[in-house]
């Protein structure tokens, strides 16, 4: 893969992470219709009001972080063979630690602090509301990790002449 | 990348594959325990739910990994070969994450949430334990199998005369 084609993968990348975010902050508004399609019972009705869909508009602003960083290197650096390998081992590792880490602990901590302060019917409408969210932003979300690992793994092992 | 990094990458990532489909079914086997963590509800930690969602999404993510593992070691490409190979099986991988996985979790919850909203909280406690689980090696398999595609996009086996899978099966 060219630098050219690692950095249009990497710029559409940030671009669908954004589209993501904003999607995932308006999410609340289609509540009722997540709800009715998800099947859920009448008595978890009103347990949703107030909530909105903390770990996906987490998730996305921090894909987009992470996105947003790695395009500004990949523009400005002009990288050795073992710089590019370093910076996509670097963000590779960042990566994991969101997915296999944060996302996972950030998603426990909601799910145990809304069991223990609201009750267990309000942690099955906020799973159902997380569903319905993530599944919205899933959209965007997916090309784009995808085209951010594609462009990284494009990026791997390219030197810059400066 | 070389080609040999590119293979690597994506053994390792076929192996974390693997591993995820068995830690999401561990979950499935101390399921009652995981709900004690959650609830103290009996009916919700009496009443048997199964990780649907995660372990049909690992075990589709499974399947597009060896896909891709075979064409890797099997296939010579040339330069529009592999990027070929690479945009079907990344269109694998969008169906996959866009319309398929999402639509099993959305259905699996459904069903549960059909039960009551015991089976509705017992699904969404089992769901959340085999998806944390699971994500500590789906995470980094994904990772690695997708920037193996990146390094694979535009490799020409042909030109660079690297050996294919078995070595030598050619003089057999």
């Amino acid at each position: 893969m060219s630098l050219k084609v690692s950095r249009i993968f990497g710029i559409l990348s940030a671009v669908l992470f954004g589209a993501a975010l904003a999607v995932s902050l308006f999410s609340f508004l289609l509540r009722p219709l997540i709800f009715r399609l998800m099947n859920a019972p009448e008595s978890l009705y009103d347990a949703e009001q107030s909530y909105l869909p903390v770990n996906t508009i987490v998730s996305c602003a921090v894909s987009l972080l992470i996105a947003a960083l790695y395009l500004l290197l990949l523009l400005l650096l002009k990288p050795s063979r073992g710089g590019s390998i370093a910076i996509v081992i670097v963000f590779a590792a960042v990566l994991f630690l969101r997915q296999a880490l944060l996302s996972p602990l950030l998603s426990t901590a909601v799910t145990s602090l809304t069991a223990r302060w609201y009750g267990a019917e309000t942690l099955a409408a906020v799973s159902i509301l997380e569903n319905g969210a993530s599944f919205l932003t899933a959209f965007f979300t997916v090309p784009a990790m995808l085209l951010l690992l594609l462009s990284m793994g494009g990026y791997w092992g390219k030197s810059v002449p400066k | 990348m070389s080609l040999t990094t590119v293979r690597v990458l994506q053994i390792i990532a076929a192996a974390l594959f693997l591993l995820a489909l068995l830690s999401s079914i561990l979950v499935i086997t101390f399921q009652a325990q995981i709900k004690m963590m959650y609830t103290d509800q009996p009916e919700v930690i009496a009443f048997r739910s199964a990780p649907i969602g995660p372990i049909i999404n690992i075990l589709i993510r499974l399947l597009i990994a060896m896909v891709y593992l075979l064409l890797v070691f099997a296939l010579k490409p040339s330069k529009g070969g592999s990027i070929a190979v690479v945009i079907i099986l990344l269109s694998l991988l969008i169906l996959d994450g866009v319309l398929i996985s999402p639509a099993v979790s959305l259905l699996a919850q459904a069903s549960a949430n059909a039960y009551g909203s015991y089976a509705s909280v017992s699904y969404s406690i089992v769901n959340s334990a085999a998806g944390t689980l699971s994500s500590f090696f789906t995470a980094p398999a994904y990772i690695l199998m997708v920037i193996s595609m990146g390094g694979y996009w535009g490799q020409n086996a042909r030109k660079a005369g690297f050996p294919s899978f078995p070595a030598g099966s050619h003089n057999m």
